[in-house]
């Protein structure tokens, strides 16, 4: 009652009220249909799948930011004591908790514009990792490898680093780690994971993202690293699985021992 | 344009030749077969686009011996048929396997060919070269490489007629059999639910006779249309051309084999296989493939692929759509 005496201060009617809600529903609804029919289009086309839900952060901050002007335009027409009042109320609104809502959507405007990260590619924000899979006004959501929806406040991005590791591609670079005795035959062992990963059916290859093995002397066993890029980043553990183990199967024909105890295997990423 | 009068076909010989194919990478071919260019030279072309025309010009110029790979094939056949003269290699595709240690043919043919100096001509399949030229450079150990190239419509209206005894009548579509927005529907997954969609595309069909000026000779339209859903292919355009029954044929009959569902990875990846192989052994695509058997299954029912006394073909028509269907996901 309090606030719609306030309002009626300010000269906003019910009416006027009424029609904010009504198109601010109007635009929710919306922002969804939008969301749904680009997300339907883009996972029919796995290639184009992250160029397409770039899209949807964008159209969404678009609709909100005409309805924002459409229900706050009249109010910048504002005499000098109205103005004095609203910034009153929205002083109180951002000192009472709507600060962090506040920040999150000033992160989201700076999402939409620095693109650090689009919907669909794989991340790190804060030490969560996963597929971005929403950018909303406030946060965005991120799926983890086990299938686990993360909600990360969009203001993170100005307090903690981010990285991505696609960057907008579909493709992305995968990193298999497999050890083997130090007595091993070391070249055969690197041409099976070679072998191994540029036949997997996950793979992408070519003279910009090559398949590339490295091998790593760890004084009572040697690591054997091979990178290589997947066609579809949603492939990225299918891939790595894959790769280990057909190269653990050819190890196993062709008498490649592996460390029998458990040894750490230090990871770069 | 021709003809608008017959019924049913009698096959004739193909007046395909080497130059037509080449376009351009005619030339090149040429200096080698003269000698003035030293290869070994690559033939790339898609399945059943005329590499084996190609080849025969080869042979023939070269007197050359001719050996032509089949699945499960290797090196041996290559070396059991060295008489120290030019050799012309036909399926070179057949010298890999998708696996670990499925180069190791592969790599010994190339050991060989460095180690040669008379001309060696050798075919691959495209999608094969393509990926091999990725994940083992194959490209670099090949001095000449010349592309069968798309024909023209004009060519391919040109070699369909003078193929056959016999045409249907070619016949206009009539206005009212479609509009410029086909809708055909499509099952879409969304969190656990499935819902059929209405999926609107452009035919092309309309969209032609929409921009027209007057009335098109349906002869050109059907060509056209032919040309363009091979994608120059003359083997594609043949099986198509041969798919349509009846004593008439409209724009709108001329269509290629197509699957109505979404491939599964699995399904997709196999057909990918077939697709750079031609014709690949069922036994060493089960080296590769999860659950071949119903993959097959499936693939057959869609008139994807052909399989008979365990060897796994590519349906000709349905080249443009496997072709479409695994670069849609990227597959190499």
């Amino acid at each position: 009652m309090i606030a719609l005496q306030a309002l009626g201060d300010l000269g906003i009617d019910t009416g006027t009220v009424v029609g904010s809600v009504a198109v601010l529903l109007a635009a929710y609804l919306a922002s969804r249909v939008v969301g749904f029919g680009l997300t339907v289009v883009a996972e029919r086309s796995p290639r184009r799948r992250i160029r397409i839900k770039m899209l949807i952060p964008i159209v969404r901050f678009l609709l909100y930011g005409t309805v924002a002007y459409l229900i706050l335009g009249p109010l910048l027409q504002l005499s000098t004591s109205q103005l004095l009042a609203v910034s009153g109320l929205l002083g109180a609104a951002l000192g009472f908790g709507l600060k962090d809502l506040f920040a999150g959507i000033i992160g989201g405007l700076v999402l939409v514009t620095e693109r650090p990260y689009q919907v669909g590619d794989k991340v790190t924000i804060d030490g969560d990792y996963g597929e971005v899979t929403d950018i909303g006004l406030r946060a965005t959501t991120l799926l983890t490898p086990d299938d686990t929806a993360v909600r990360v406040p969009n203001a993170t991005l100005f307090t903690a680093n981010v990285s991505n590791a696609n960057d907008g591609s579909p493709e992305m670079l995968v990193v298999v780690e497999l050890a083997i005795t130090a007595s091993a035959d070391v070249e055969r062992a690197r041409t099976i994971v070679e072998e191994a990963m540029v036949t997997s059916k996950y793979v992408y290859v070519d003279g910009d993202h090559p398949a590339v093995v490295r091998v790593e002397d760890e004084s009572y066993y040697r690591t054997i690293r091979g990178k290589a890029y997947v066609t579809d980043l949603r492939d990225e553990s299918a891939f790595a699985s894959d790769v280990t183990e057909r190269s653990m199967a050819a190890f196993a024909s062709e008498g490649i021992e592996m460390p029998e105890a458990p040894v750490h295997v230090p990871s770069d990423r | 344009m021709g003809d608008n009068r017959a019924s049913g076909g009698t096959r004739r010989g193909s007046d395909l030749d080497a130059p037509t194919l080449l376009g351009q990478d005619y030339e090149p071919f040429e200096e080698v077969l003269s000698g003035e260019m030293a290869g070994p030279v690559a033939v790339v072309g898609d399945p059943f686009s005329g590499r084996a025309t190609v080849l025969d010009r080869a042979v023939r110029d070269l007197d050359a011996t001719r050996i032509t790979l089949n699945p499960g094939d290797g090196v041996d056949q290559i070396r059991a048929s060295n008489n120290g003269g030019p050799i012309v290699v036909e399926n070179c595709q057949h010298l890999y396997e998708r696996r670990v240690g499925g180069f190791a043919e592969l790599s010994a043919f190339l050991d060989d060919l460095a180690n040669v100096n008379r001309t060696v001509v050798t075919g691959w399949n495209r999608y094969a070269w393509a990926y091999l030229t990725a994940a083992q450079g194959l490209d670099r150990e090949f001095p000449v490489t010349v592309e069968v190239q798309p024909l023209p419509t004009d060519r391919i209206a040109e070699l369909i007629l003078s193929r056959y005894d016999d045409m249907p009548a070619f016949v206009a579509d009539e206005p009212e059999r479609g509009g410029i927005i086909v809708t055909t529907r499509h099952e879409i997954g969304w969190r656990g639910r499935s819902i059929s969609v209405p999926f609107p595309t452009v035919s092309p069909v309309a969209v032609t006779e929409l921009f027209a000026d007057g009335d098109l000779d349906p002869t050109d339209v059907t060509f056209g249309r032919l040309a363009a859903v091979s994608d120059g292919n003359f083997g594609v355009a043949t099986a198509i051309w041969e798919g349509h029954q009846g004593g008439e044929v409209r724009p709108s009959d001329i269509a290629p084999l197509t699957s109505d569902r979404n491939l599964v990875y699995e399904e997709a990846f196999c057909l990918r296989l077939v697709l750079a192989k031609e014709r690949a052994d069922r036994t060493q695509l089960s080296k590769v493939i999860d659950g071949l058997d119903r993959v097959l299954g499936r693939l057959s029912r869609d008139g994807l692929v052909t399989v008979t006394d365990g060897i796994v073909e590519l349906v000709p028509a349905a080249m443009p759509a496997a072709a479409a269907a695994t670069e849609r996901r990227g597959l190499l």
